[in-house]
C-alpha cells in the first residue's frame, strides 16, 4: 500500500512536466484576440474591459466573439472589485458576547420587547 | 499521507491551467458589505441582506421585528482580517465566500433606564457574487 501511495504522488507531481512536454499548456492553444481585446486585457482597465464585453455580447456577428468575451470574463473576474458586486449574508459565528443575529435572543439576555 | 496527495493534485492541477487560481475578494468590497449588513440590522432592509439559505432566516427577522426595541441599532467597533474562505466560477461570475471578524455594539433607548448597550463579536460569512456585466 505505501509503496502504490509513494507511486501515486510520484505520478502526481510529474504530470506538470508532462503537460509542459507534450506542450499541452492550454494558453498556446487560443486563438489570437482582437487588438482592442488584446490591448484591454494587457492594460487590465475594468472600464475599458466590462465596455468591450458588453459590445462583444451584443454583436453576435464580431469577428472572434467567442474568444473575445471569454478573455474579456477572465480578465474582468481577475481583477478584484472589478464587475457588479452583489453580496448576502449566509451565517455568523459568534466568538464572544451577543450575537445579534441569535434568531432568539438577538439583544442576548436583555428583557426585549418593543 | 491523504493530505500531501490532495496538495500534490491540486499543485498539478493549478499548474496543468486545469483549474484557476484564487482571486481573494478585495478586503474593501468585503468590509463594505458587512457594514451595509449590520446598517440594515433591526430594519425591513435586512431581508434584502440575508441569504435565502440563512439558517433561521425567517425567525430572526421575525424575532427583531417583535422583540426587538424599534430604535435598537449596531455600530462597528472594529473591523477585522477579511479572509477568502472559498471561491467558485459560476458562468460570468466569480462567487466567494468572505470571512470578515467584525466587533459591534447594539444601542437602544430603553424608557426609564436611558442608553442601553450589549457588545459583540463575530466573524460574518459573506457571499460575495462578482458578476463580469453581459
Amino acid at each position: 500500500m505505501k509503496a502504490f501511495s509513494k507511486r501515486f504522488i510520484r505520478l502526481l507531481a510529474i504530470l506538470p512536466l508532462a503537460a509542459l512536454a507534450a506542450d499541452n499548456n492550454p494558453t498556446n492553444t487560443q486563438p489570437a484576440l482582437p487588438e482592442p481585446v488584446a490591448a484591454a486585457v494587457a492594460a487590465a482597465d475594468c472600464e475599458q474591459l466590462i465596455a468591450l464585453n458588453k459590445r462583444y455580447h451584443q454583436d453576435a456577428a464580431a469577428a472572434g466573439r467567442l474568444a473575445a468575451t471569454a478573455a474579456l470574463e477572465d480578465a474582468i473576474l481577475a481583477l478584484p472589485g472589478c464587475g457588479q458586486i452583489d453580496a448576502a449574508l449566509v451565517r455568523v459565528e459568534p466568538i464572544r458576547g451577543v450575537d445579534f443575529f441569535d434568531r432568539e435572543r438577538p439583544l442576548g439576555d436583555t428583557a426585549q420587547g418593543r | 499521507m491523504p493530505r500531501r496527495i490532495a496538495a500534490l493534485a491540486a499543485a498539478a492541477l493549478l499548474w496543468a491551467g486545469v483549474v484557476q487560481a484564487q482571486v481573494p475578494v478585495d478586503p474593501t468590497v468585503a468590509r463594505q458589505a458587512v457594514e451595509r449588513v449590520l446598517a440594515a440590522w433591526n430594519t425591513p432592509e435586512l431581508g434584502h441582506w440575508l441569504a435565502t439559505d440563512f439558517v433561521g432566516r425567517d425567525q430572526l427577522l421575525a424575532t427583531l421585528n417583535f422583540d426587538v426595541p424599534p430604535s435598537a441599532r449596531l455600530r462597528i467597533l472594529a473591523i477585522g482580517g477579511v479572509q477568502t474562505l472559498q471561491q467558485e466560477r459560476r458562468g460570468n461570475a466569480l462567487v466567494s465566500l468572505v470571512s470578515v471578524t467584525v466587533r459591534a455594539q447594539a444601542e437602544w433607548e430603553q424608557p426609564g433606564q436611558g442608553l442601553q448597550r450589549r457588545e459583540g463579536t463575530a466573524e460574518y460569512i459573506l457571499r460575495i457574487s462578482r458578476e463580469a456585466p453581459r
